[in-house]
């Protein structure tokens, strides 16, 4: 069994608007953690920083204004597999015997402008060959895909609407939430569409925000932490060499390996977090991993979900919080260690002993190419 | 201009946007490929687009041996329909009105 656990992880409560700046973001992410497990500073041995909006910053820049000493230094821009891309380094790093405390950083604020800067320059193949089409764009490119997903499995828009639906009945009890008013599939289908077949509640709202996880030596955590062991994580990466369709991910390639790992089966698991940055991507996520039977895509959406069944995304996800840039890399992550620390409050779920949670990005030129997940699990 | 799409020079495995070596048979020569016709396997009308942005369809196009491609377009396309292509000095593929 890993001697590595995660200590800790908190969200400083995302915003619309702010005038603080991503390194802001990130001092505030890091003293949440500090306080809430009564850290000292100087026991930090180790730094990752996830961010679009650092530069020219990097992870030494921010432990000099935090006044660390670190042995063990990442920084990571892979998006939406970047919390747990940083998790699986980390969780090496303190088997190695590397580093004893390692904190974990995500954080991005975006002005309009700069969202779509780093919309059109997201790579080599945005800037040279989407940027000039002008209306290329991660919420066009996903709606190409969710027709796709609509044609191959006889899906309508109803279909996905019960997914932000359903996310947005837990974010209801989240008081970080952007989004925390129920909907109503009324309201769903009747919001503008931005590219059909998706609306303005398929699309994450851009937020400001950021997000901290603590990775420990087993030897350095306390009763009180509450921690979470990280039983199985793993990726893989431009599983399909961006030649396929883009209805399935990594996650499809590493699921059986990953349970095997863990020691639990998909039966085990009592809350998923996938990574939500379109409905059709979560549902492409669960099923890869598993959570809905190759031909049980129907009887998911339209019973599964509107009963509540299975426990996925509960703090509303990034449909309902919002995206804060590559701390969305960390949302779901730090939703599931808070759910088997006890600590969500009034959303807290009964059962909350496993969890499996996802991460998925890095747009190329059609579809995301990176994919990650771990199986964590409960140690109080 | 034409559409150029790339083919490796040993196996013919054909790619877009270019890479830097075949992962098929391994090897890191292309030679460029003109493209003028592709079917269509997705479209969708954007309905927020920049000032002076003269598309409002994204268009999800097949060519070659199943090369896909990102391109726009004026007008709705038809599913499965296939159009004609070219690339614009700018690097945007564009459907030809017909």
């Amino acid at each position: 069994m890993s001697q590595a656990v995660i200590r800790g992880a908190v969200e400083v409560s995302y915003a619309r608007r702010t005038t603080e700046t991503t390194t802001q973001w990130l001092g505030r992410a890091f003293d949440a953690l500090v306080e809430e497990h009564q850290l000292d500073p100087a026991s930090i041995d180790g730094l990752g920083v996830a961010s679009f909006t650092l530069r020219p910053d990097r992870c030494i820049d921010i432990a000099w204004r935090l006044g660390l000493q670190p042995s063990w230094l990442m920084d990571d821009s892979n998006g939406g597999v970047s919390g747990l891309n940083m998790l699986q380094h980390a969780v090496a790093a303190i088997e190695c015997g590397q580093a004893r405390n390692i904190v974990l950083l995500a954080a991005d604020v975006f002005q309009a402008t700069d969202f779509q800067e780093m919309a059109a320059n997201y790579n080599r193949s945005t800037q040279q060959l989407l940027r000039p089409l002008g209306i290329a764009n991660p919420n066009s490119l996903f709606s190409l895909l969710t027709q796709r997903h609509m044609a191959r499995h006889g899906l309508s828009r109803t279909d996905y609407g019960e997914l932000v639906i359903a996310q947005r009945r837990h974010a209801a009890r989240n008081p970080q939430a952007v989004h925390r008013k129920p909907m109503s599939m009324d309201e769903y289908l009747k919001a503008p569409l931005v590219a059909g077949p998706l609306g303005i509640y398929d699309c994450v709202p851009v937020v400001a925000g950021a997000d901290a996880i603590l990775v420990s030596h087993v030897d350095e955590a306390s009763p009180r932490d509450r921690c979470v062991r990280v039983r199985a994580i793993g990726g893989r990466h431009n599983f399909d060499q961006h030649e396929g369709d883009g209805l399935s991910t990594g996650l499809s390639q590493i699921a059986g390996r990953l349970y095997e790992s863990s020691g639990l089966t998909r039966e085990d698991i009592d809350l998923v977090s996938v990574y939500d940055d379109y409905p059709v991507m979560s549902l492409v996520q669960l099923q890869d991993l598993g959570f809905i039977p190759p031909d049980g895509l129907l009887h998911f959406v339209r019973e599964t979900v509107p009963s509540g069944r299975l426990a996925f995304n509960t703090s509303g996800g990034q449909l309902s919080v919002g995206q804060a840039g590559a701390a969305g890399g960390m949302h779901g992550l730090v939703e599931a260690v808070r759910q088997l620390g006890g600590r969500c409050g009034e959303r807290q779920l009964p059962r909350a002993r496993t969890a499996l949670v996802s991460g998925y990005g890095m747009v190329e030129y059609r579809y995301g190419m990176c994919a990650n997940a771990a199986v964590l699990e409960s140690m109080a | 201009m034409t559409l150029q799409i790339t083919a490796c020079e040993r196996c013919g495995a054909q790619y877009f946007p270019r890479r830097l070596r075949c992962h098929r048979c391994g090897a890191s020569a292309f030679q460029g490929l003109p493209v003028t016709a592709a079917r269509v396997t997705a479209a969708t009308q954007v309905h927020r687009t920049l000032q002076g942005c003269p598309w409002s369809w994204l268009v999800e196009l097949e060519a070659g041996q199943g090369v896909r491609l990102i391109a726009a377009a004026d007008s709705a396309p038809s599913i499965g329909a296939t159009v004609r292509v070219q690339q614009q000095e700018d690097g945007a593929v564009v459907l030809i009105s017909a």
